[in-house]
């Protein structure tokens, strides 16, 4: 039933959107704006079902912690770059959008630098010393 | 052995698992490269996990390090955005401040009218008046209110004499100014402290340099003060400068 409601919701605003347009283009992207800010929250609860059962897997297979926030992290930084380059992209801002998207990759990459670095660390403790 | 390969291989699937969900929870293509970057680094750290065991014990801690300092330079990069409550205490302060300064200025004014209500009424040579003001807590608000009354009179009688003698006029006005002006600043001080103490800031008020003027003068500037103030007769004080000091 909330799959109904939501596409309701969702060509509701869409049909709303397209008459208010011709006169008020303005009014258009905020209805745009704010449907889509409410179906992202609304959904944010749902996906705290998934991360919930994710977290129990973690905990139960004895992963290290550090690793499960670390993914969560990245599930949200990507989540909410996502979300407002979208928003920045239906005000028709394509640059400052593809900028909000290179921001989220980069913090995403930021996540990455403490396992590299103890990666490289091993590998090159692998290699024999210079002999 | 086998204990050992089952926890490792364990590892190894739970990651994969983990892997395989943040594929799908991800919302679009370009941030799934990145996050499979991550990811499999993580898949590649676990597999090695036995090599880094045997190689240097303390990988999770070197982790735990590394993330900490990055969370930590992402906190204080978040430029301060003041909390509720900081806004409030600096409310709080503001108007404590902003009561105090009001307090000053009723302080003046009220020094001012009864200086001039009292020169105009009992002809009497009044210097200055100096209000006391104490605090009470009217429905949970500081609200000032009259604590006690000090009237300096000048001493009139020394004006008549000292003209007379000339020249030790200018000896003797700045010691006047000077004694006036210490006691006045020692008795701020005393207005200030609580009500307890107010029987013996009284007494204080009246020694040292200070005398009670007479009778019937004190007596009718502080019904005044009482009519028109409605401050307690008990907190009322009249007094003018020592003779023998300033005729020193």
């Amino acid at each position: 039933m909330e799959m109904i409601q939501i596409v309701g919701l969702g060509l509701l605003a869409t049909v709303l959107i397209l008459v208010v347009r011709e006169q008020k283009p303005m009014f258009a992207f905020l209805l745009a704006a704010f449907t889509g800010i409410f179906i992202f929250l609304y959904l944010i609860g749902k996906i705290e079902i998934v991360i919930t059962v994710l977290e129990d897997l973690a905990v139960r297979s004895g992963i290290p912690s550090i690793y499960l926030k670390t993914i969560l992290k990245i599930i949200g930084i990507a989540y909410i770059a996502e979300f407002g380059a979208q928003i920045v992209r239906d005000a028709g801002q394509e640059s400052i959008a593809s900028k909000i998207e290179f921001a989220g990759k980069i913090f995403i990459l930021v996540m990455a630098v403490p396992i590299i670095s103890v990666i490289v660390e091993t590998v090159i403790g692998l290699l024999p010393n210079g002999s | 052995m086998v204990a050992w390969l089952s926890d490792w291989l364990r590892d190894i699937i739970a990651v994969i698992l983990l892997a395989v969900l943040v594929e799908l929870l991800l919302p679009n293509k370009s941030m799934q490269r990145y996050a499979r970057l991550v990811v499999g680094l993580f898949i590649l750290l676990t597999i090695l996990s036995p090599i880094l065991k045997l190689l240097q014990s303390d990988v999770s801690s070197k982790l735990d390090a590394g993330m900490q300092q990055w969370s930590e330079s992402q906190m204080t990069s978040k430029t301060g955005m003041a909390s509720l409550a900081e806004i409030q205490q600096n409310a709080e302060q503001m108007s404590e401040k902003r009561s105090l300064e009001a307090a000053k200025l009723m302080q003046r004014t009220l020094e001012a009218s009864i200086r001039s209500e009292l020169i105009e009424r009992t002809k009497a040579t009044v210097d200055s008046v100096d209000v006391g003001l104490k605090w009470v807590m009217l429905s949970g608000k500081q609200t000032p209110y009259i604590g006690n009354v000090t009237v300096n009179l000048k001493a009139a009688e020394q004006k008549g004499e000292l003209s007379k003698e000339g020249k030790t006029v200018d000896d003797v006005l700045p010691v006047i100014v000077e004694v006036e002006m210490g006691q006045i600043g020692g008795n701020e001080g005393m207005q200030q402290s609580s009500g307890s103490e107010m029987d013996s800031s009284r007494e204080e008020r009246l020694d040292g340099n200070w005398t009670g003027a007479d009778g019937a003068l004190t007596a009718a500037i502080s019904s005044l003060i009482v009519q028109g103030w409605g401050v307690d007769a008990n907190q009322i004080v009249v007094r003018q400068p020592l003779e023998q000091k300033t005729s020193r």
